[in-house]
């Protein structure tokens, strides 16, 4: 045991006289405290002042350390060591990392894919001669003898709107 | 921990069977199409309700018509390409709005549109490809078409000619002759009529 550790357990000890002669104001406050056994008042109220004075989380920015004893800066928590109180308590004014994102706004989350990735299934039209699934159209003569049958896609559609059209 | 935000994933949603010419979506086994939004704003000026199905494929055919007559395979001039290349570009547009195929058959002068694949099944499918075949040809040659569904369910067709001819085939098509009949009997009948028939 080191002397600061000593001379620590000295002082909890004294501190912990000083609770217990006055138990029956704690238990005024903490009713439970009056039906308890006096080794778990001492239990429960060491354990407490330990928890007191552990370093807060790093994470957790609104933590306040508690007030250093200026006897023994070994035992100053992390968080007290870390900057000054004012600081502690700007952070704890929104209960997170200073540095963090901000939260997603919602449109981030219903924004639908570009529309790019909506029609890359279909193939661009200039690439239509290169489909090689397209068959190759079907041109059939056939019936009565066609003297000089069109050759030309015009032609043909011009002398079919002829047919017929004397009568 | 919370789940990280993900977008649509559009993957699958559009099968486009260029082959065939139709378009599936996901989850569902009717045949989708892709019509522009001018089509279907013009479905307004339909007179009736029977008749806005034609509306629509007429419109829609002249979309298309005008499309090819500006395209790549008839640049220049589109009424001298060949059959072949005005079909190989029909085809592929009439695949990326999931219209199926069309071919052509000549009899004499008498001409045959045949389709593939189409969309919609009968009775609203002969009316949907005789109205689209006409705007296609229409918007294409820049003059009214005429056009007449002479085909039964599993031969779709569409005969192209003039309005007398269209007539006269409509009476054959009444007692109950086929595509075939229809075309090789107007061939004969009008040998000598108009131009070079």
């Amino acid at each position: 045991m080191t002397p600061q550790t000593a001379e620590r357990k000295r002082k909890l000890d004294a501190l912990l006289g000083r609770i217990r002669s006055n138990r029956e104001r704690i238990g005024a406050t903490w009713p439970a405290a009056a039906q308890a056994a006096p080794a778990d008042i001492d239990s429960a109220i060491t354990e407490k002042l330990y928890e007191f004075r552990r370093p807060a989380p790093a994470t957790i920015a609104g933590a306040v350390p508690a007030a250093p004893a200026p006897s023994q800066p070994a035992a100053r928590p992390a968080m007290d060591r870390a900057g000054p109180q004012k600081a502690a308590y700007e952070a704890a004014e929104v209960f997170r990392p200073a540095d963090s994102a901000p939260p997603p706004l919602p449109t981030t989350v219903v924004t639908p894919a570009p529309p790019a990735a909506v029609v890359r299934e279909a193939p661009p039209a200039s690439r239509f001669e290169g489909l090689p699934p397209l068959q190759a159209p079907v041109i059939r003569v056939a019936g009565a003898v066609v003297p000089e049958p069109p050759r030309t896609i015009g032609g043909i559609l011009r002398a079919a709107l002829r047919v017929g059209a004397s009568r | 921990m919370l789940n990280a935000p993900r977008g649509f994933d559009p993957g699958g949603f559009l099968t486009f069977d260029l082959a065939r010419g139709t378009i599936r979506t996901a989850g569902s086994d009717s045949p989708a199409l892709v019509v522009p939004a001018t089509v279907v704003a013009g479905l307004a000026t339909a007179p009736t309700s029977g008749e806005a199905l034609g509306v629509l494929a007429r419109a829609l055919g002249e979309s298309i018509g005008t499309a090819l007559r500006k395209g790549p395979a008839t640049s220049g001039d589109p009424l001298g390409a060949s059959p072949e290349a005005f079909l190989t570009h029909l085809n592929g547009l009439l695949a990326v709005h999931g219209l199926g195929r069309l071919s052509i058959e000549t009899f004499g002068d008498v001409l045959l549109v045949r389709a593939k694949e189409t969309p919609l099944g009968e009775p609203a499918g002969a009316t949907f490809l005789e109205s689209l075949a006409a705007g296609i040809l229409g918007a294409f040659l820049g003059e009214e078409v005429r056009c007449l569904s002479v085909g039964d369910a599993g031969k779709p067709a569409v005969l192209v000619a003039s309005a007398g001819a269209i007539d006269l085939a409509a009476g054959w098509k009444r007692t109950g002759a086929t595509a075939e009949e229809i075309a090789a009997r107007l061939c004969r009948e009008t040998r000598g009529d108009g131009g070079a028939a």
